[in-house]
């Protein structure tokens, strides 16, 4: 199954949770997503969503000037943010439990 | 949807245009690509976009080699993941125009090719030749600029050079549009800059056929007069080009000393070509060559043979100075048919029965005769 139609449900969560742990700029949040096992997700899909959840309010942004190159523009979670993640989390675990059930049903039928 | 984000704003603006390190060409190119495709967006989301494309291009090139293509995919790809995930709107569904449709139709046609090896190297070779197509572009906004300032826009001594005030005011105003074109070239993430650019660019493509065959057939008529002038015989150099001067056998003509058909030196005689245009020698002031007037005071330039003067005293040193020559009196044929019909002929009763091959001095009745002897 190609993994990538199924970040596209789930990256703004993704993106949500490593924002959790830590403030990033947009390729650093691609890196940690990558480091994570989301080997698949594409920059551009990274920035976009980034952009759309700090659009959407659950975002902070804060430019940090850079010696060696362009400002990096870093996004924290804020406290909009946080209740999505915690409401998104909460689907998430839910719905994973239940493919889960389905699935392990199926394994063992094999 | 704008509630929430407390203390979220951070200074994005300004802040990001000092400290800017330049993107190698294939970043830039890369960046320009994408923003071609953001071009309908709004303003703020085009430029919070680009500006992090931006840093993020400068960090990628600066961890490795590997083309940003195969690694971010190919700029139209890249700008419609960033549309979707951000959740804007697809390229130009929003403007809806044929026009658009047929814009991004277009734009597509050529994603598709630059993926192919081959574009793609040569999408690298052209980038690298961008500098070129610099100086190419403000030599000939510079040429329009001097058209628009004066009738004949090139220099005559440097060749290809607009005059703006004077070749040094074409080159410098060159060099000036030169700069102007690297310092724009930094900050083409400004989409409104890279149309201008784009407009200024189709002019001066527009321009640049045009302006090359003016100044080279202005640098090849100069060359072609050279030519002309020494190579033909009787040559006059036609007026308003630098060099002039007439030649004869690879000679320059300093002086013409004119003889009549008996063989006598002339004085003043004013020569003149097909058109009715006086001969002149085309030589510069000579402050040792006496100065011919014509009765309204102008100064006669077809006058010969030109007389020179001791500079102290302003006397013509030698009125009947000239080069060692023997004319011998020419085969009259005028007598046989002027002397029965001209009134202007001499009272002389020898009826000119044979063409006179004698050297007896037979009055000449031919108008030459009668300028001679007339000197100033």
């Amino acid at each position: 199954m190609d993994t990538t139609q199924l970040l596209k449900g789930v990256l703004d969560v993704a993106v949500l949770a490593v924002l959790d742990e830590e403030d990033g700029y947009g390729y650093d949040v691609v890196r940690r997503l990558r480091t994570a096992g989301l080997e698949d997700v594409g920059d551009a899909s990274v920035y976009g969503t980034l952009r759309r959840l700090y659009s959407a309010g659950a975002l902070t942004s804060y430019v940090v000037p850079s010696d060696e190159g362009p400002h990096r523009k870093y996004y924290g979670i804020n406290k909009q943010g946080k209740a999505t993640l915690a409401g998104s989390s909460k689907t998430w675990l839910a719905f994973a439990d239940t493919m889960s059930g389905l699935l392990a049903g199926a394994e063992a039928r094999r | 949807m704008t509630s929430g984000s407390t203390g979220s704003t951070g200074s994005t603006g300004g802040a990001t245009t000092e400290a800017r390190r330049a993107l190698t060409p294939e970043a830039q190119a890369y960046l320009d690509g994408v923003a071609v495709h953001l071009a309908d967006l709004q303003v703020e989301d085009r430029t919070d976009l680009l500006e992090e494309l931006e840093a993020h291009l400068a960090e990628l090139s600066s961890e490795g080699d590997a083309p940003l293509v195969s690694r971010l995919g190919a700029p139209g790809d890249y700008a419609a993941e960033l549309r979707a995930a951000a959740g804007l709107p697809a390229a130009a569904t929003r403007s809806g125009a044929a026009v658009g449709q047929l814009l991004g139709q277009v734009l597509a046609h050529v994603q598709r090719l630059r993926r192919r090896p081959s574009v793609i190297g040569a999408a690298t070779t052209a980038v690298a030749l961008k500098p070129v197509w610099w100086l190419v572009r403000s030599w000939v906004l510079a040429a329009l600029v001097a058209r628009v300032l004066t009738a004949g826009p090139w220099s005559s001594g440097y060749p290809f050079v607009p005059v703006i005030g004077s070749p040094f005011g074409g080159l410098l105003a060159i060099l000036a549009l030169l700069a102007l074109s690297v310092r724009l070239d930094r900050r083409s993430s400004d989409v409104r800059t890279t149309w201008a650019l784009a407009a200024v660019d189709v002019v001066a493509l527009v321009a640049l056929l045009p302006a090359l065959s003016s100044a080279h057939s202005s640098n090849w008529q100069s060359i072609a007069n050279a030519v002309d002038i020494q190579s033909s015989a009787a040559a006059t150099a036609s007026p308003g080009q630098g060099a002039e001067g007439v030649y004869s056998g690879g000679k320059q003509i300093w002086n013409v000393y004119p003889y009549d058909d008996q063989g006598r030196l002339l004085h003043d005689v004013r020569l003149y070509d097909q058109d009715g245009g006086p001969i002149g020698l085309g030589l510069a002031y000579d402050a040792t060559k006496k100065q011919t007037l014509d009765v309204a005071g102008r100064p006669v330039d077809n006058a010969f043979p030109y007389r020179y003067v001791d500079p102290s005293s302003g006397q013509v040193i030698d009125m009947n100075a000239a080069p060692d020559v023997t004319a011998p009196p020419l085969l009259g044929i005028q007598p046989t048919v002027t002397s029965p019909a001209s009134p202007a002929s001499t009272p002389a009763p020898t009826p000119a029965a044979t063409t006179s091959s004698s050297p007896t001095p037979t009055p000449s009745t031919t108008p030459t005769a009668t300028s001679s002897g007339k000197t100033r």
